[in-house]
């Protein structure tokens, strides 16, 4: 009897297990009917993506980032006011190499960084460049721009970037674009130059005896209207 | 026959601040609160004035991403929402003030809502440049351009095609948009700098506006000062701006917009009243903003709780009365000037346009009765620059000086601690899309998609706007973001460009976000050099 007992427990333990089991078992029946519906509902995202497309997801929306070196030398000089400039520069490392290179990999950590400013007030632009005079701006070793003081307006200047060595020589690695700085008051040159006025002096040739001003203005079109 | 001359000049601008990813920037407002606040009061007193056949000349510039923004669909439902949203607030309002002080304030906003929903939807179905070119049309109007997102030109001298391409861009959309070629320019921020002269003259562009200094210094001296234009050596003519009839208008402490019985702009039931009440009208996240509806007037010096209830009759007197103070030192000044020029002086008067109306409630109105006014004045006639080049054809050739109108006079705010860092990443843009234009003379399909798109990208970045909220401190997070993005999806179209491997969907995605100019052309990028090689081959 203790047997039969036994085999009943079973029995409802198992049914049980039928009944609990039997909802997730649907389930899984209608999930893989569902499925077979799902293509063209598909398609109808596709096409509605196509025409707007989703915004960008919030993990985008950090602050962009831009890289800080291009990997391009230059020295780029721009003009704040009458009295300060400011320059911003990058030396590439292929630059970089080259001055090791040549001077050693002990001169790039011996060297220093300076700015040299040399005004070229009433030079031509096209000849090679050089100036009246520099001055020099020794620069924190890791500055990549600089705001510089020169209080000399209506004056033109270029820079160059380069390092100077423990010896107390200049070796130049980049130059800058030529930048002249504003007038900061009125001017003193006083000659004034207008626009020609066209026909006035057309007709001067032209002055011949027996011609009449009738004559002259009928000539030239222009003059007439 | 008048004596002198008055050149009033309103610029128009605001940045690019279309999100077509959410409805609830709150940059976005700038452009319903200047539209409701300022374009469509101006087009109701020029529609007025026009109906009326009251003869008038005034100088309107509207920049690119502006009229962009007009014309743009998605604003324009955008803001047609906005706009019931604050009729439905000010009937609300009607009823919440009934027998209070502040119930002709409520029911001065009310008439307003309703009157720039009719001008917006009725009149011209939406799109105000509609308003704007037909104001040209009937002769009341001079529309002159900017530079295509408002690009600060003299930090931008380094790659002259940067400028032509800002310039392009904005004169090829300005004649599509307002149906003619624009005959002159306003440089944003007054940013002058020599040689910029060339360039514009290169796209017809035969005047342009300085602040006092950049004609006042000019070098040699003006016989005439600033009441007379120059030329450039290029040929293009520079007007400078008179100081004192600016001061009027603009000085905080001296000028017109502060007088007591005006409106006071920094309180708004946006934050004056129970959150219960307000939530529907502000961000939906609960921050509290401006709303528009303003119930207090300027008072006098007094702390923000101590000013008193704004009322309207007061006000309209105060603009009447301003105005017809304006006219009377106009006057003097041109009956002045006058006696010891041998020509009629012309007198330029430069204004943002967004003063009158968003900051100076009544300036509008202040503008209606002054052109009332001055129409039947016998010294001071209206013109515009075109009209005067016309009457005076021969004037001194001389060397502007370079210049801006911001504080102390040159590049300061758009070049200092706070902002120089751009410049490095808006140069090296520059010349990368140079380098691009100039690789592919003729491209097409998804390698033209993804090349116009680096040029939009460029010309968002250069904006001045961005510069100039980074330097004055509000916003700065945003304008930070703003050039950074557009930045940042440069460097990536440039890759993706240069090394052929062009996503699609990324080009997609940007066409549908930046969608500014259209017919963006990718090839004014094209440097002279390239042309050249390009000729002979």
């Amino acid at each position: 009897m203790d047997h039969v007992w036994l085999w009943l427990l079973g029995l409802v333990i198992i049914i049980a297990l039928i009944v609990f089991m039997l909802p997730s078992l649907r389930k899984h029946t209608t999930l893989a009917s569902k499925k077979v519906e799902l293509p063209p509902k598909r398609q109808v995202e596709e096409m509605a993506e196509e025409i707007c497309p989703v915004p960008p997801s919030k993990g985008q929306q950090e602050e962009p980032f831009i890289p800080h070196h291009y990997g391009v030398s230059r020295l780029v000089a721009l003009v704040k006011d009458p009295y300060w400039l400011y320059a911003y520069w990058e030396v590439s490392l292929d630059k970089q190499k080259d001055f090791i290179r040549q001077y050693g990999q002990a001169a790039w950590h011996n060297s220093r960084q300076i700015l040299r400013i040399y005004d070229v007030t009433g030079l031509d632009d096209r000849r090679p460049l050089t100036g009246h005079s520099f001055q020099e701006i020794y620069l924190d070793p890791f500055a990549d721009n600089w705001f510089i003081h020169l209080g000399q307006p209506e004056r033109s200047f270029f820079l160059e970037l380069g390092r100077l060595l423990p010896d107390g020589t200049y070796v130049n690695l980049l130059t800058s674009n030529r930048v002249c700085t504003p007038r900061d008051t009125i001017s003193p040159r006083m000659e004034e130059q207008w626009m020609g006025i066209d026909g006035i002096y057309r007709n001067l040739g032209n002055l011949r005896y027996g011609t009449s001003s009738l004559m002259l203005a009928g000539k030239e079109e222009g003059y007439k209207q | 026959m008048a004596k002198g001359y008055l050149a009033l000049v309103l610029h128009a601008h605001l940045p690019y601040v279309r999100h077509p990813e959410s409805e609830n920037f709150l940059e976005e407002r700038w452009l319903y609160e200047a539209l409701t606040e300022t374009y469509l009061p101006m087009i109701d007193v020029f529609d007025r004035l026009a109906w009326e056949q009251v003869p008038f000349r005034l100088t309107f510039s509207i920049s690119p991403p502006l009229l962009t923004m007009l014309s743009d669909p998605l604003l324009q439902d955008r803001y047609v929402r906005h706009l019931e949203k604050l009729m439905e607030l000010s009937y609300k309002e009607e009823a919440r003030t009934y027998g209070g002080p502040f119930h002709q304030a409520a029911l001065l906003y009310k008439e307003k809502f309703q009157r720039a929903y009719e001008i917006f939807v009725t009149r011209y179905q939406r799109n105000l440049v509609q308003a704007f070119s037909r104001l040209q049309r009937l002769g009341y109007l001079e529309i002159t351009t900017c530079a295509a997102t408002h690009g600060f030109l003299p930090l931008m001298m380094t790659n002259k095609q940067a400028v032509r391409a800002q310039l392009e861009t904005a004169v090829n959309l300005h004649e599509q948009q307002i149906g003619s070629k624009p005959k002159g320019i306003w440089l944003p921020e007054c940013g002058y700098v020599p040689g910029l002269d060339e360039i514009l003259s290169e796209y017809g562009l035969k005047f342009f506006f300085t602040d006092s200094h950049g004609v006042l210094y000019a070098d040699h001296r003006p016989r005439f000062g600033v009441f007379a234009p120059i030329y450039t050596p290029a040929g293009v003519a520079a007007f400078g701006r008179d100081t004192e009839s600016s001061k009027q208008v603009w000085s905080a402490d001296e000028g017109y917009p502060g007088d007591g019985d005006y409106r006071e702009f920094y309180r708004d039931i946006g934050y004056d009243l129970d959150y219960e009440y307000i939530k529907d009208y502000i961000h939906p996240d609960g921050i509290r903003i401006h709303t528009g509806l303003k119930y207090h007037r300027i008072t006098g010096r007094v702390d923000l709780s101590e000013k008193q209830p704004y009322q309207p009759e007061w006000a309209s007197h105060k603009a009447d009365i301003h105005a017809a103070n304006f006219m009377f030192d106009r006057e003097k000044q041109i009956e002045y000037l006058a006696d010891i020029m041998e020509r009629p002086p012309l007198i330029v008067a430069p204004y943002d346009a967004e003063l009158f109306g968003h900051w100076w409630f009544e300036g509008p109105m202040w503008l209606e009765f002054f052109i009332r006014k001055v129409a039947t004045n016998n010294t001071i006639e209206l013109i515009t620059p075109s009209d005067y080049l016309k009457l005076h054809q021969h004037n001194q050739m001389t060397r502007p000086c370079q210049s801006t109108w911001g504080n102390a006079g040159y590049n300061e705010v758009w070049l200092n601690e706070k902002n120089h860092w751009i410049y490095r990443h808006l140069h090296m843009a520059a010349d990368r899309m140079n380098e691009l234009a100039d690789l592919f003379p003729t491209a097409e399909g998804n390698l033209r998609r993804a090349l116009n798109q680096a040029g939009r990208e460029l010309l968002l970045a250069q904006s001045s706007d961005w510069a100039f909220i980074i330097s004055t401190g509000t916003m700065v997070s945003y304008a930070q973001k703003r050039t950074k993005e557009h930045l940042a999806n440069f460097v990536r179209l440039y890759d993706d460009i240069k090394y052929c491997h062009i996503d699609e969907a990324f080009v997609s995605q940007l066409e549908w976000q930046n969608n500014i100019f259209p017919d963006i052309d990718y090839r004014s990028w094209r440097t002279r050099e390239a042309n050249q090689a390009r000729a002979i081959s």
